[in-house]
């Protein structure tokens, strides 16, 4: 009996020691949330808004490298620009070789967040109130069109999927939805979503604190502009959007956006900060209370490094030189006149231009008098890489008739470089004296140690004010400055007035004997005087060109645009692309009024304001400097040079590549570019026009993305549809 | 436990003997006195081992009658005590070891009772391999277990285990306790030295006792653990030279720059593309090495062979009361590496130690213990960062040897009176291996690694007959401290003026000071197992049963959730078996587990199996055959199960609510991740296994094991069958136990040994196994009608690769040989445009377009069909001598990437390439071993059948020869034994691959195989 009792103690102490562990192998909370319950919290929701976010494949630089703006300077190695100027993408690697990989999988994740928020912010429990839900849903209706149309630019027709659909969903009744429809359905979201109230908190044109990046009244406009200029482009025509009705669309998006505080970008740049407002545009970073930028509308883009990955290989800690702008992009730059310099080529390698010679264009100085925008986006061999060099200037009285005048300057090291040293007559401030004409000057050519840099006159120059400037420095090299000097001279350094010092200069009243201007000094420091660069493309050159390293251009060029010629090592300070600017609206609605009535038709906009075709295209041309295009164009006419403003506006904005492809050019504009090789002679250069090897990407299945082909299989297994796009 | 070591000494030091003790000597059939031989009391209770000189004593005091010798390899022989005093023994060999003892892990087993289906090995015989890692003496030496090594480097290689084919890592059953986490590491962190034995479980009736673990197999180590006697020490040193079995063919620069012009010119580039024949020429004289250099970096960075040391001291002894092993192994293995940092040594240098003390202790008639301590502490120094060594490795064949290297020359700058120079030279591409070894500073990691056991046995025979409980808690606790003290250094790019060695500044690096940081890592686990066992025999009947219950709670080194939630497993599992006159034996083995990986409702698995043998040589009508001495059949049927490859908390949703987001003004961010699957399960295999084990002469055995395994549940994810469009990713999609996929072969294994005459023993052996998946249903979608194979995966082994055939019809050599061959063969390729030297290939759905439809299988998935071993030695008196030749057979892959295709980086050229098709080599019916060469992707950079490797091989895996110093040697120094041994891992490899660059593990950029000779001394006392 005894020991039946021991064997029933032991079962239960097993079974305590089970069932205790048993309760042990149950997850205690982690922070994890329920996805039921998320709608009946305010901060929750709002949240869950919040993730809608963040779908959108950001434009980049490089996706200039996969049209006619560039050739890549890794088009020598392996990988995604060899494979796509060879034509050996696939399918399967279309994904790693293209500019945003497969954005396919993440815009429908974006889509169905945009959906499952749409399906549960009206029955929320929530605490918000109605205008609240309406903005809220306004910007997940926005988000979802803008999700769509980035869909649809890529894969043309695509599954419409407009709810969450639920885990065991039955996938054999899927089908894709033509262009078109997609557009229609993208419009009536955009709609839906300026139903909102304009109010802060529902849905307002103004950006508030905190909200860079939100979605604002102005981007479902732009939306609609963009979705229906390509629904009514060549490529997607199908009968249902017109010219007409794009012009209908994007007339109003235009007029809006101008009637609420958008205008394009014309701060003129300080200090030399860009080469001109076009060029400053693209280095500003748009923010969110809009006090500076007004012309941008959803920047999307993140910061670029272009310095870095699209840069020269004089700027240290350079990776490469990326995309290298074309002969055929430099070509279409217009004169400064506004005259078109190359018309066309007399030859299939586009090596023999055809020059307009009403445009003044020099082929042995192709670079001078173009298009401001030119100078703006590429660096060509001569332009300027720091357009602020350093200069050192003084301002002095003569109190007598002087026979000299000197600056002295400090030990550099040997051999250093060149100075200019200037002097001009004293005219009401520094900038307006050192821009009139000189009195003397002279440029000293790897001047010594310790020189003392100036100009001596035979007949002395009269008693009064001046000013001397040493400037053009090929080196750092500089001035000394004395701490406590007591003369009533004034020092300047790069056109800024120095505060406790002035630079050691003397003046000889009598020939040879010369007195200091300062005085009174125990210690002295140097002063840099920052060399102003050029680029230099020519074979051999410091950022020569090369066939086979990367870190050289390929094509004689340079990108320009974005890049903010101080941005180095330390200092990221480049631009980043606009998904929607003003600018694009201006186009799309010169593009659908060109195509619906002609190029000189005035279009009502709305309350008064009217603007034809043309009109539209000088305003963009007005603030990059241009003058008007002429009046009385043909349609045809008018196309190519509308067609070549788009290009030339827009260039490395990630837009060309959808607009060659819209306009079915592909296989005219992709078939091969060309670059400049420039040699030097001395100062002189001689510039050679060559064609890269033909590109195998511009054939018609190069119009779309395909889809993934695990994609592809997937839905031949429900539907026994093939869902690829054509050619692939 | 104070109370316990208490008990321990005390009973120690009050250790008497009172009866008097029976002794006597063990011969085998040719009077050879035979050591080691264990002697039991026929109760059990009292043990003794015999000497060097075959002598033994023992003490009975437990009542019994008899006693019984064992020894490996002989059959057992019991004899009666009576009243005499002296018993001497002659053992009968038997190669079929029917009396060997199996360790099943929970329980164990004697080889004639076995149903299951085993592979065992003794800890002497993985002894032999010179490696400092215990699982890559596995190799060629366990049936059904397959072995690949898939990282190389020295003293930290990695293995993965599988066994029968696609079970990847086995549970590891360490002296009865699972470890089932980090088990390769675990595994290194014993030496072979401390090893009794290992036995493999491979069918239903062993493994599924171990429920949701033991599908994947189970390697069941037990350790040595003390023996009634004498102290014996024994001392084993070992000094290792250590070289890699293969080296990349190097091209010299004249030869690159040829290569490279070759390559552009086939692009259209024109001739001269890189280098003008001038500069090829200087690269070929040397004459301006600094200009045209011919840098070999291979030779500047590694060292022909790396040496390793190893010292091995354990002692072993005790009394009835206290037995104890003891075990101390310090290992010091150096660098192939180069360095040449003056300021700090960077280079790798390990050291390791771990000690084992295993202890017994019968602390009263009823009772006994055992605490089981072990550790490890391995102290290490790398370059640069941790598991840098195989980047730095793989980089040396990044840069090519035209390029000046690896630093800039060194020079007194004028103005400042600095040194300057001296920077680290790379390509645009790549980095060089230089910065990484010298300027990169290093990295000092401790691992300390604490393993305690400990275990009280409880005899209850007061109850009745037979009855034993016992109980363990094992805890092990694993710390790695990182101490960084890295730092950065400046690259530089020569400019690509050739007449000048000019360079320019790479990247935004520059060099920084040395710094320290520090970092850690933890885990431990503890586990409590508790056993009831039944053992007794009514008359020829034998019935045994043994229960038993596991918990197991785990903190994973992981820092994020969910992993750092810890893991709870808890096991139960029965065990019952009855033998008739050990001729007819019947077994059933239940377990009963589960973890908090799944939901509630589906959290245990049940996992029966039953088992039977027959012993045919055992009745009456077998029995008189004499060349038969044994005949068994063996039959195995049940579920195991697995329940790893599952997320953890797969049941549930993983939503989460934080700060933040993309827009500021929202505040928060919800983010949905994995979507829970509540109905998930462990997969259920469910196997047979069909063995017979024949015997003849007792010298020679032969085994053959017939397997068959179907999974019905196998995990599968949503790529297979769920479009994206559908928007949540497909990584959060629910993984559902929807597939199905069977894998079937056979072990077969043959010993034989033969004592020739008393001096002369021979034996050889060896196993071949062969294994076969196919995967029936993974939810895979049918591809269209135009695809030459519309399924690629079921059907087809795990891991099936698929490409093109090229088209060697019509006599062709397979390669395009000129335009009008292009031309004429009317075929488009979607992924480029062939030239000429390009790859032909087979249009095999004759749509006239080259693309995945024609894709074809290639190779024959991710794992061998055949891997085998044979052995064999011989010892004759002093000396003996063993072998071991293990290898692969039927397993091809396709090759890809570096070495093979020429294009990446700045042209990284395999041997193949130095005779890529070119026109002239064409036309003068030279030799062509590549495709033409090309700078980018070309259409042959698709997988076909000319680049599949066929990766079997044959390897003399080991080979040792020993020498015993004469008896009187050894007693001059008061040694038993003194032994050297002169041995070899990986001596010799024959293999089927196309070139010389690797072997037939890993790729071109992979440290190799090592190959290891090895001096040995071992001293016994």
């Amino acid at each position: 009996m005894k020991k039946y009792n021991i064997f029933l103690f032991l079962s239960i102490v097993a079974s305590v020691f089970f069932i205790s562990c048993s309760n042990e192998l149950n997850l205690q909370s982690d922070g994890r949330i329920d996805i039921t319950t998320v709608f009946t919290d305010r901060y929750e929701t709002m949240g869950y808004l919040n993730s809608c976010y963040g779908y959108l494949p950001g434009p980049y630089i490089d996706r200039a490298s996969y049209c006619d703006e560039a050739e890549d300077c890794d088009d020598n190695i392996p990988g995604a620009r060899s494979d796509w100027y060879n034509g050996t993408t696939t399918a399967l690697t279309y994904a790693s070789d293209s500019q945003d990989g497969s954005p396919w999988t993440g815009l429908y994740e974006g889509i169905r967040k945009c959906n499952v928020f749409l399906a549960n912010i009206w029955t929320s429990t929530a605490y918000a109130t109605n205008e609240e839900k309406e903005g809220w849903a306004a910007q997940a209706h926005t988000l979802r069109a803008l999700y769509y149309l980035q869909l649809i630019k890529r894969y043309g027709a695509v599954p419409l999927i407009d709810k969450p659909l639920p885990i065991n969903y039955d996938y054999s009744k899927s089908t894709k939805s033509k262009f078109s429809t997609v557009v229609t359905f993208i419009l009536a979201d955009c709609d839906s979503a300026l139903t909102a109230p304009a109010t802060q908190n529902g849905f307002p044109w103004g950006i508030y604190n905190n909200q860079f990046g939100i979605m604002s009244r102005a981007i479902p406009y732009a939306i609609k502009s963009e979705a229906v200029t390509y629904a009514a482009s060549p490529l997607w025509a199908d009968g249902t959007y017109s010219w007409a009705d794009a012009m209908a669309i994007n007339k109003d998006a235009l007029y809006q956006c101008l009637s609420n505080d958008y205008s394009l970008f014309n701060v003129q740049p300080i200090n030399h900060a860009a080469q001109n407002a076009y060029a400053l545009y693209f280095i500003t970073s748009s923010n969110d209370q809009r006090s500076v930028d007004k012309e941008t509308i959803y920047q999307g883009g993140g910061q670029m490094a272009i310095w870095q990955y699209a840069g020269m290989p004089t700027n240290l800690g350079m990776n490469k030189s990326g995309p290298n702008p074309t002969q055929d992009l430099v070509d279409s730059y217009e004169m400064a006149n506004g005259q078109v310099p190359i018309s066309g080529y007399s030859d299939a390698d586009h090596l023999q231009p055809i020059i307009n010679p009403a445009s003044g264009y020099d082929p042995n100085n192709p670079y001078a008098n173009r298009d401001p925008r030119f100078y703006a986006s590429v660096y060509y061999n001569g332009a300027l890489r720091n357009l602020n060099p350093g200069t050192a200037g003084m301002q002095f009285t003569a109190t007598a008739p002087f026979y000299g005048i000197e600056a002295l300057c400090p030990d550099w090291g040997n051999n250093i470089g060149n100075l200019t040293f200037t002097l001009y007559k004293w005219n009401t401030n520094y900038a307006t004296s050192v821009a009139g004409t000189p009195i003397g000057q002279q440029t000293f050519v790897n001047f010594k140690d310790e020189s003392q840099l100036g100009l001596s006159f035979s007949t002395p120059l009269p008693a009064g004010t001046y000013v001397w400037e040493l400037s053009n420095a090929t080196q750092v090299v500089g001035v000394w400055e004395w701490t406590d000097g007591t003369s009533t001279a004034v020092s300047y350094n790069t056109g800024v007035q120095l505060t406790n010092g002035n630079y050691r200069s003397q003046i000889a009243y009598a020939p040879n004997n010369y007195t200091s201007l300062v005085s009174g000094c125990s210690s002295q420091t140097p002063v840099q005087i920052t060399p102003g660069r050029t680029v230099q493309s020519y074979v051999g050159g410091a950022d020569g060109i090369s066939a086979t390293d990367r870190t050289h251009t390929r094509t004689g060029y340079y990108v320009a645009k974005f890049n903010n010629y101080q941005s180095g090592q330390s200092n990221s300070a480049d631009g980043a692309i606009r998904v929607f600017r003003l600018a694009e609206l201006y186009l799309n609605f010169a593009e659908s009024a060109y195509q619906a009535g002609g190029p000189d038709v005035e279009v009502s906009l709305g309350s008064g304001m009217t603007m034809s075709a043309r009109d539209a295209v000088d305003a963009i041309r007005e603030r990059a400097g241009m003058p008007d295009l002429p009046s009385g164009m043909s349609q045809a006419d008018f196309e190519v040079r509308y067609r070549n403003e788009r290009r030339v506006e827009l260039a490395f904005e990630s837009q060309r590549f959808f607009d060659v492809r819209r306009w079915k050019i592909l296989s005219q504009t992709d078939q091969f570019v060309t670059g400049m090789q420039i040699t030097a002679n001395g100062s002189n250069y001689t510039y050679t026009r060559f064609r890269f090897p033909n590109r195998n990407d511009s054939s018609d299945k190069w119009l779309l993305y395909p889809l993934d082909q695990s994609e592809v299989n997937i839905m031949q297994g429900y539907t026994g549809v093939n869902w690829q796009n054509p050619g692939w | 436990m104070a109370f316990l070591f208490g008990m321990i000494f005390g009973t120690a030091l009050n250790a008497q003997n009172e009866t008097p003790s029976i002794k006597g000597v063990v011969h085998n059939e040719f009077g050879k006195p035979l050591a080691g031989v264990m002697i039991n009391s026929e109760k059990g209770k009292d043990h003794a081992f015999t000497d060097e000189k075959g002598e033994y004593s023992i003490v009975v005091n437990d009542g019994s009658n008899c006693l019984v010798f064992s020894f490996t390899g002989y059959v057992n022989k019991k004899v009666s005590v009576g009243e005499i005093n002296h018993i001497d023994v002659n053992l009968k060999s038997d190669v079929s070891n029917p009396d060997e003892v199996i360790q099943l892990g929970y329980s164990s087993q004697s080889r004639d009772e076995l149903t299951g289906s085993v592979s065992t090995v003794s800890g002497d015989e993985l002894e032999k391999s010179p490696v400092s890692n215990l699982s890559m003496t596995f190799d060629g030496r366990l049936p059904g277990l397959f072995t690949q090594e898939t990282s190389s480097e020295l003293s930290r290689a990695n293995t993965n285990l599988y066994v029968r084919g696609q079970a990847e890592q086995p549970l590891v059953v360490i002296d009865g306790i699972p470890t089932s986490y980090n088990t390769n590491e675990t595994l290194d962190y014993i030496s072979p030295n401390e090893i009794q034995s290992i036995t493999l479980l491979k069918d239903a009736a062993t493994e599924a006792l171990y429920g949701i673990q033991g599908s994947n197999g189970v390697l069941v180590i037990t350790t040595k653990r003390g023996q009634t006697g004498k102290l014996k020490v024994n001392a084993r040193v070992d000094e290792s030279v250590q070289q890699v079995t293969t080296k990349p063919t190097f091209i010299n620069s004249a030869e690159y720059a040829t290569l490279r012009n070759e390559a552009a010119e086939n692009d259209g580039l024109g001739q001269n593309y890189f280098y003008s024949n001038q500069q090829i020429a200087a690269f070929k004289s040397g004459t301006n090495p600094t200009l045209y250099p011919n840098t070999n970096w291979y030779n500047l960075f590694m060292k022909p062979a790396a040496q390793m040391q190893r010292v091995d001291v354990n002692m072993n002894g005790g009394t009835d009361q206290v037995k104890y092993f003891t075990d101390i192994n310090v290992m010091n293995q150096g660098s192939q590496f180069k360095t040449d940092n003056p300021g700090y040594n960077s280079n790798e240098h390990f050291t390791w130690a771990n000690f084992r003390s295993n202890v017994d202790a019968k602390i009263n008639s009823y009772l006994s213990g055992h605490l089981d301590l072990t550790g490890n502490v391995k102290n290490e120094r790398t370059p640069g960062n941790l598991d840098f060594s195989q980047t730095i490795y793989q980089n040396i064949f990044l840069i090519p040897s035209a390029v000046y290297g690896p630093v800039t020359p060194s020079y007194i700058d004028p103005t400042t009176k600095q040194q300057t120079g001296d920077q680290v030279i790379s390509t645009n591409l790549a980095d060089s291996p230089y910065g990484m070894l010298n300027r990169s500073g290093y990295t000092n990691d401790v691992v300390t690694n604490i393993y305690a056991h400990f275990g009280l046995d409880l005899d209850m025979s007061f109850l009745t007959k037979g009855l034993k409980a016992s109980g363990t808690v094992a805890y092990q606790t694993n710390t790695i401290d990182f101490l960084y003290n890295k730092q950065d250094y400046e690259r530089v790019v020569r400019t690509n003026a050739p007449d000048t060695l000019a360079f320019t500044q790479k990247g935004g690096d520059t060099n920084t000071p040395l710094s320290y940081s520090k970092s850690s890592s933890y885990y431990y686990y503890l586990s409590y197992n508790a056993i009831v066992s039944y053992d007794r025999n009514f008359g020829l009947s034998h019935v045994s049963g043994m229960g038993y219950t596991y918990y197991q709670k785990l903190q994973s080194s992981a820092t994020t959730s969910p992993g750092l939630i810890p893991y709870t497993r808890l096991h139960t599992g029965l065990e019952a078996s009855y033998d008739y006159n050990k001729k007819y034996i019947l077994r059933f083995d239940m377990g009963y587990s589960g973890s908090d990986s799944y939901a509630p409702g589906n959290r245990f698995t049940t996992t029966p199996a039953i088992s039977a043998g027959w012993v045919a040589s055992r009745e009456s009508f077998l029995k008189d055959i004499n060349w038969l001495n044994n005949l068994k059949l063996r039959a195995s049927y049940g579920k195991t199960a697995n329940d790893q490859g599952v997320n953890r908390f797969a049941y549930l949703d993983n939503d989460t609510w934080n700060g933040g987001g993309p827009i500021g003004s929202l505040q928060y961010t919800v983010n949905e991740g994995q979507i829970g699957n509540p109905n998930i399960k462990p997969e259920i295999s469910t196997k047979q296994n069909y063995g017979i084990d024949l015997g003849f002469f007792n010298q020679l055995s032969v085994g053959l094991d017939v397997f068959r395994e179907r999974c019905d549940n196998m995990l599968i994810n949503a790529t297979g069958d769920i479009p994206t469009f559908q928007g949540v990713p497909l990584s959060n999609y629910p993984t559902i136990n929807g597939g199905i996929v069977e894998n079937m072969g056979y072990d077969f294994t043959a010993n034989y040994t033969k004592a020739i005459t008393k001096d002369l023993t021979v034996f050889v052996g060896g196993f071949l196994s062969y294994a076969k998946n196919w995967v029936i249903y993974s939810a895979e979608p049918l591809k269209s009608s135009d695809y030459a194979y519309r399924k690629w995966t079921e059907g087809f082994s795990v891991g099936q690769q698929f490409g093109y055939l090229v088209d060697y019809s019509k006599g062709g050599n397979g390669f395009f040989n000129s335009q009008s061959d292009i031309t004429n063969s009317k075929l488009s390729y979607a992924f480029g445009t062939p030239r000429v030297g390009d790859l032909k290939y087979k249009d095999v759905n004759h749509d006239g377009v080259i693309d995945q439809r024609d894709e074809v299988p290639l190779g024959t998935g991710s794992m061998p069909r055949y891997y085998y071993g044979i052995s064999g030695g011989l010892s004759y008196k002093s000396f003996d001598l063993s072998f071991l030749f293990q290898g692969i057979g039927e397993y091809k892959t396709v090759e890809s990437g570096w070495g093979i295709y020429g294009t990446d980086y700045d042209g990284i050229f395999g041997s193949l390439l130095e005779n890529a098709y070119t026109p002239t080599r064409f036309a003068n019916g030279e030799k062509i071993t590549a495709p033409a060469l090309s700078l980018t992707t070309t259409t042959n950079q698709q997988p076909s059948d000319y680049y599949l490797y066929n990766r079997a091989y044959l390897r003399l895996k080991n080979l040792e020869i020993g020498y015993t110093l004469p008896n009187k040697v050894a007693k001059a120094i008061s040694a038993n034994k003194i032994r050297f041994t002169l041995s070899a891992q990986n001596l010799v490899t024959w293999d089927k691959m196309k070139s010389n660059d690797y072997g037939p593990e890993g790729g071109y950029g992979t440290i190799p195989v090592y190959r290891v000779y090895n001096v040995g001394l071992s001293l016994l006392f």
